[in-house]
């Protein structure tokens, strides 16, 4: 159910303004954590706004996609990601930068990160290497990268791991549609504009403002008028009847936004763009999240150390007693 | 094959003589206040006289404290050691307390005490501390002193009533054995002089002996049951009536339980968005819904499955989630 869902609760914002403040709040707080000793003109200079943050993930979000669209599974090249797996990831990509800046941790390896969560949370079965065989340049150090933010990006989502996703309310809607409306010929010959809503709507934010009936019937009715057809009488005569009018202004005006959103929806920047921010972003990345840093290196040596203290402690033969601390100690 | 013949006992081995239970297999180890075990020989030879030190540790023992070790761990016998000196400071009971959390704060301390003393951890300090208690609280140690708490007393009557019922058992099972015997001998007897007597047929007459017999044990099965029946009512009644001390604390015979007063729970239906109609199970058969989704196979029926599933679950994730205001809730 949706509507008992930690999707609808924490996930599911009021209006584009709160998601806009939740980004510029983790910008802020990055530039605050880093160059609280520079002058403001310095800030600016060295580390990237607000605007160039929503640039990057929008451009990384492009980059999902195309990733998922040409994983191939090493095994058997047939086996294509699922349409559900790629939905999945984008939410958590997005969701993840509602609260993350960008300089905190790189869009290259939280992409894939989440994707490979989504994998696992909708049942697409990959193991680790092959996942990384899709990766490009270093598979082993890739590998490393992906379980090493694994558990950091569970955190960011609050555990909160499942998707509502459209494309069963979509099924829904067509079942009533055929039977409720049989007016319109052939609904499935939608299908391939849904698709292609669908996939567009993840690159824009009414995924985290719209719940996912909404975004079902703006796909839909999206589809229907591309069609040259029209699906107006079945929402206001069929879908809302009688009492239930005064609902139908909220879903209107939903669709309506999302409609928007979608065909507003930004083309990925230009290469050169892109190559300026992320040298900009090299330099004022958080070095401890940057894998290729000596502090990373410094710091994930001192980790395995600890993980491993019973192999390494040479066997004590005494049931040394005095090595024991009162309960209280600890 | 050797695990056989192997006994993890024999490698029991006296520190101080370095002899084992396989060479010697009537060793027996032996443990004193400090924890540190010997060999029954070498406390015989280590003290000749009443007291000497411990061989390990250095500490002055006493011969008549030693005892045989019986857990493996020297450790715990040592612990054990310490927690009887302890407890019989520390011998208060649940009842001297006025709440559960002092009564639990009091326990934790003499925790505490007993594994400092047993790791040597402030040994000198948590001494002393027994020491202060005791000289605090002597009237209270002395009152306490070979008392025994409620859960004990209770225990101990419920093993009197066991014995009790038990030897009552006993005692029915004997005198039913001894009626049987009886009537043994009585049926054989009149077998007999009826053979002797009678003039018919011996196969009949032991016939007619062998259904009468059967009768016989029909009634007393009867009369049997009857009587257990009237001994069960009287125990009830016992247990419903008298306010004798053996008998009427039958109510009490648990062990005391500890109830913790909670509020029931109370289902409350979660508060859900509103959502748009959604045809009930029948109308998707009759609305005509089934139509266009993909009918279920005849082993997905088999197994309890129908297209209905999948077909209410699309609808209802489509009416069910459009993010709507729930306050103007009709229906």
């Amino acid at each position: 159910m949706y509507g008992s869902s930690t999707q609808f609760r924490n996930w599911t914002f009021q209006d584009e303004k709160e998601v806009a403040n939740l980004r510029t709040q983790a910008n802020a707080d990055f530039i605050n954590k880093f160059g609280s000793h520079m002058t403001e003109e310095e800030q600016d200079s060295h580390f990237l706004n607000v605007y160039e943050e929503r640039m990057m993930v929008h451009s990384y979000e492009n980059t999902l996609k195309d990733f998922c669209k040409k994983f191939r599974d090493p095994r058997d090249s047939r086996i294509r990601m699922l349409p559900s797996v790629m939905t999945t990831a984008q939410h958590y990509f997005k969701r993840f930068y509602l609260y993350n800046s960008v300089m905190d941790y790189h869009p290259k390896e939280i992409l894939v990160t989440c994707v490979y969560l989504a994998c696992k949370i909708e049942e697409f079965y990959v193991t680790i290497n092959d996942f990384v065989h899709n990766v490009r340049g270093d598979k082993k150090k890739a590998a490393e990268i992906i379980l090493n933010n694994e558990l950091q990006l569970t955190q960011e989502l609050q555990f909160n791991l499942i998707i509502h996703q459209p494309f069963r309310p979509v099924e829904g809607l067509l079942i009533d549609i055929k039977t409720r409306f049989q007016k319109l010929q052939d609904p499935e010959r939608l299908r391939p504009y849904i698709e292609d809503f669908l996939e567009k709507v993840n690159l824009t934010d009414a995924i985290v403002l719209y719940s996912p009936g909404q975004i079902a019937l703006a796909a839909v009715t999206t589809a229907v008028s591309r069609l040259g057809d029209n699906l107006d009488q079945y929402v206001t005569d069929i879908l809302f009847p009688g009492e239930q009018r005064e609902h139908l202004a909220v879903l209107v005006e939903a669709v309506r936004k999302i409609k928007k959103m979608v065909k507003n929806v930004e083309p990925p920047m230009s290469d050169s763009k892109r190559r300026e921010i992320e040298s900009k972003l090299e330099r004022c990345r958080n070095q401890q999240n940057n894998p290729n840093s000596s502090q990373y290196r410094a710091n994930y040596s001192e980790i395995d150390e600890d993980d491993l203290p019973i192999a390494q402690s040479p066997v004590h033969e005494d049931m040394g007693v005095e090595r024991l601390r009162s309960p209280s100690a600890y | 094959m050797t695990d056989c013949y192997y006994d993890s006992s024999y490698e029991m081995q006296c520190p101080a003589c370095k002899g084992t239970k396989y060479r010697n297999p009537q060793m027996k180890l032996m443990v004193n206040v400090c924890g540190h075990p010997l060999c029954d020989a070498c406390v015989r030879m280590y003290f000749l006289k009443e007291s000497a030190q411990c061989p390990e540790c250095g500490m002055v023992l006493k011969r008549s404290k030693f005892r045989v070790q019986v857990f493996e761990d020297p450790f715990v016998e040592k612990e054990i050691d310490i927690r009887r000196k302890v407890m019989r400071v520390y011998n208060k009971f649940e009842e001297d307390f006025e709440t559960m959390s002092e009564y639990n704060d009091y326990l934790e301390e003499v925790e505490q005490i007993v594994y400092n003393l047993t790791n040597d951890i402030n040994r000198l300090e948590t001494e002393k501390k027994i020491e202060a208690y005791e000289r605090l609280h002597r009237d209270d140690i002395k009152k306490n002193f070979g008392k025994k708490s409620k859960a004990d007393e209770e225990i101990q009557r419920q093993l009197d009533i066991e014995n009790l019922m038990s030897e009552d058992r006993k005692k029915t099972s004997q005198e039913e054995e001894e009626r049987d015997k009886i009537l043994r001998e009585k049926s054989k007897t009149s077998l007999i002089q009826e053979l002797m007597a009678s003039e018919g047929d011996a196969k009949t007459i032991l016939e007619d002996h062998a259904k009468r017999l059967e009768e016989e044990k029909k009634q007393e099965h009867i009369v049997r049951e009857r009587e257990q029946l009237a001994k069960a009512q009287a125990a009830l009644k016992a247990k419903e009536f008298t306010s004798g001390v053996k008998i009427g604390f039958s109510a009490m015979i648990n062990a005391p339980v500890n109830t913790v007063k909670e509020e029931k729970y109370v289902y409350q239906p979660p508060d859900l968005p509103f959502t748009l109609p959604v045809p009930s199970w029948d109308e998707l058969e009759s609305g005509g819904y089934l139509n266009h989704v993909r009918r279920a196979s005849p082993q997905a029926n088999a197994g309890g499955y129908t297209e209905h599933y999948a077909c209410l679950r699309a609808l209802q994730d489509f009416m069910g989630s459009h993010n709507l205001p729930s306050n103007s809730v009709t229906t």
